[in-house]
């Protein structure tokens, strides 16, 4: 693959899910990745080969941004979207779209009961205070427009309780679907990674070397 | 498991050597290459986030023989963020290796 057909290819798979501005800036990192690499006089094809699959890191980089996207604002809408992008990358979606979709069904019926309590609420009061008024001493009148009003105030708070609860739950799910999101390795299993992390701690640049537990 | 596990270790281990000196994306993608191999076009996307989170800044810098280049340098948000990952990190991984491998912890 040359340098221009691995733009295209992620700049089309980018398309329609990132911004201009995105798309351009991430365009510019790798085009610049393939100049430094030409510059060590290493082939198009070769650099292609190192950076992986376009479609791949493309398809990284959508789901990752939709997951930002539904956490910063954690709305069902964007969970489906980031749930539609991490959907492409593992089956692991697929199984968490069970909890996702019982999550979603409760909450929509907690959230249509507050609001149906809601209008009830709204109804007694207004019934109430329009047709008895007149007809009631005014304690127990006053009593009934105290009662409504707590009512009303309730299925405010179920309300107010159920968004936070979507909003909580769409944080909770993204969170599972970023986890869901795993860089694809070239090889599955390395030497154990303490050892390189050790080196790393040492500040050297050093080369692969069996420092640690020789 | 160990796929998920390693990604927040990359993640660190790219911080870390950001922490050691400003790069650029090709320098850094050899440095991590001396130590791992990993698809190398995964770390622009960590890069990317580890920008957002304001744990890296980056600034672009004409070169006399080569492209512009976008530099990477660790906040000081990104230290303090290190720091904690480091701890953590020592912590776990010496709990890990002397339940595996008794002997060996008593080398340090």
């Amino acid at each position: 693959m040359t340098k221009n057909e691995y733009l295209k290819t992620l700049a089309g798979n980018l398309n329609g899910h990132l911004t201009k501005e995105e798309i351009g800036d991430i365009l510019r990192d790798y085009q610049e990745f393939f100049e430094d690499g030409a510059i060590q006089n290493e082939e198009e094809a070769q650099i292609a080969e190192r950076l992986g699959d376009p479609k791949e890191v493309a398809v990284q980089i959508v789901a990752e941004s939709y997951i930002d996207q539904a956490q910063a604002v954690p709305t069902v809408r964007n969970l489906f979207k980031a749930r539609a992008a991490v959907k492409a990358f593992s089956a692991m979606a697929f199984v968490l779209s069970i909890p996702l979709i019982m999550g979603v069904t409760a909450l929509t019926v907690v959230l249509a009961a507050a609001f149906l309590a809601l209008v009830a609420a709204s109804l007694v009061i207004f019934s109430g205070l329009l047709m008895f008024l007149g007809s009631l001493p005014p304690s127990a009148a006053g009593l009934a427009a105290a009662v409504a009003l707590a009512a009303l105030f309730a299925s405010a708070a179920v309300l107010l309780l159920a968004v936070m609860m979507v909003r909580g739950f769409v944080r909770w799910m993204t969170g599972l679907f970023a986890k869901a999101i795993v860089h694809p390795n070239k090889t599955a299993e390395q030497e154990p990674l303490p050892a390189q992390s050790n080196q790393i701690q040492g500040g050297a640049d050093a080369p692969k070397e069996d420092t640690d537990h020789a | 498991m160990n796929t998920q596990f390693r990604k927040g270790a990359i993640e660190m281990c790219i911080l870390a050597l950001i922490g050691i000196q400003e790069r650029y994306g090709y320098e850094l993608v050899q440095a991590i290459g001396r130590y791992t191999e990993i698809n190398e076009g995964t770390v622009y996307p960590i890069l990317r986030r580890l920008t957002q989170e304001e744990y890296v800044s980056t600034r672009l810098a004409e070169s006399p023989h080569g492209p512009a280049r976008k530099y990477y340098r660790i906040t000081p948000k990104g230290k303090k963020h290190l720091e904690a990952l480091k701890g953590d990190w020592f912590a776990l991984s010496q709990l890990v290796n002397s339940i595996l491998g008794g002997e060996q912890h008593d080398e340090k």
